[in-house]
């Protein structure tokens, strides 16, 4: 059980997918542009990535060495293609707002990585806890860059205003402020980790 | 070749699993997107044209001269027997993305509703063509002689968006009495 916790808890912050292993980058610079994108990108992905850890693990004393990768491919687009279909039937706003970015969830670095380097090795109880850690772990990196790039950008969180006199800068809402609000997430990150190490 | 039959008869069952559950889920959500897509169709073309009671969808639209613009639906708005405007479902080349939108035209061929149905434009500069202080200046207008920055303010930072727009108003105008 401590186990499983631990598995957890490494996902969210020693092996966060975003900003420490620096992964799946693409989706998170692309989609963080308001908090309500990058909630719904968070739980899509969450979804598929937990799934895909349950059956890849599941299915590994069954997959050979040799095609693994086709099966891990196979069991992800699945999980994708299922997202992809309920969000469009369920949440057509945020699926017209996130667009191409779900079905990209199929060749995203960070669920392929998981399934190739701890579910096949691992228990379909532990393969969860990892899917779930490293999901939480996600899901936060993108809801603060979302953050941070809503409220320097567009003035709002959640769509609703902070200050009635705010001038935003809108280069945060613009490629470009993805990737100095990500550089400055990791600075922090970085920061307090040396800090408490000290 | 024992083995190639081996790995290819553990794909075969690992795929045909996923299409089979797959199948199952597009049946699911089918129906449901089919709908919404309908609702939505109805909601908007009953918002443009409030007093109409029936739409009747035209067979053959008329074709725009601008390869950049698209003519995709048409529909006609009676009160009763009495032709009262009309819908137009357009799409046309923007900056990034190709952008949907729906024009209204009343009896006498004056724009009376653009609404943007769909875009994918530059955040926070092309995105700002969805907004009503950029749309409204269109509503009245009877002729194709709309040009962006001559008698059309475009959204700053997005001249590109906005002549999409303009392009898209200016087709349908021109082709109000097919």
């Amino acid at each position: 059980m401590k186990k499983l916790w631990i598995y957890i808890r490494n996902g969210i912050f020693k092996e966060n997918p975003v900003l420490i292993l620096m992964i799946g980058l693409c989706s998170v610079l692309a989609v963080s542009v308001s908090v309500q994108n990058a909630i719904g990108m968070g739980l899509a992905f969450t979804f598929v990535m937990v799934f895909s850890n349950l059956f890849v693990s599941l299915l590994r004393k069954f997959t050979p060495h040799d095609i693994r990768i086709p099966i891990f491919i196979v069991v992800i687009g699945t999980f994708t293609t299922i997202v992809d279909l309920v969000i469009s039937a369920y949440f057509p706003e945020l699926y017209k707002a996130l667009g191409i970015f779900i079905p990209l969830i199929v060749v995203n670095c960070i669920i392929i990585g998981r399934a190739e380097a701890f579910a096949y090795k691992h228990s379909v109880m532990e393969s969860i806890a990892d899917g779930i850690g490293i999901s939480i772990g996600y899901i936060w990196a993108i809801v603060a860059l979302g953050a941070i790039r809503e409220f320097l950008g567009s003035g709002t969180l959640l769509n609703t205003n902070i200050f009635q006199n705010f001038q935003p800068a809108k280069v945060f809402v613009m490629p470009p402020g993805a990737f100095w609000g990500i550089g400055l997430l990791i600075g922090i990150l970085k920061w307090v980790d040396s800090k408490i190490r000290r | 070749m024992k083995q190639i039959l081996r790995y290819g008869l553990i794909l075969f069952l690992v795929c045909s699993i996923s299409a089979g559950v797959l199948a199952f889920t597009y049946e699911n959500t089918q129906r449901v997107i089919e709908s919404n897509r309908k609702k939505e169709k109805e909601r908007i073309l009953k918002e443009i044209i409030p007093e109409a009671t029936d739409f009747k969808k035209v067979e053959n639209p008329p074709k725009s001269d601008s390869n950049l613009v698209k003519i995709t639906e048409v529909y006609i708005a009676y009160k009763g027997n009495e032709k009262t405007g009309t819908v137009w479902e357009v799409t046309s080349k923007g900056y990034s993305s190709d952008i949907l939108m729906i024009i209204g035209t009343n009896k006498e061929g004056k724009i009376s509703h653009i609404t943007i149905l769909s875009q994918q434009e530059t955040p926070g500069l092309g995105t700002e063509i969805v907004k009503d202080s950029f749309l409204n200046q269109f509503i009245g207008r009877d002729t194709p002689n709309l040009e962006v920055k001559k008698n059309v303010t475009p959204v700053s930072g997005a001249t590109i968006s906005s002549s999409a727009i303009v392009r898209a108003v200016n087709e349908v105008l021109k082709h109000k009495n097919f």
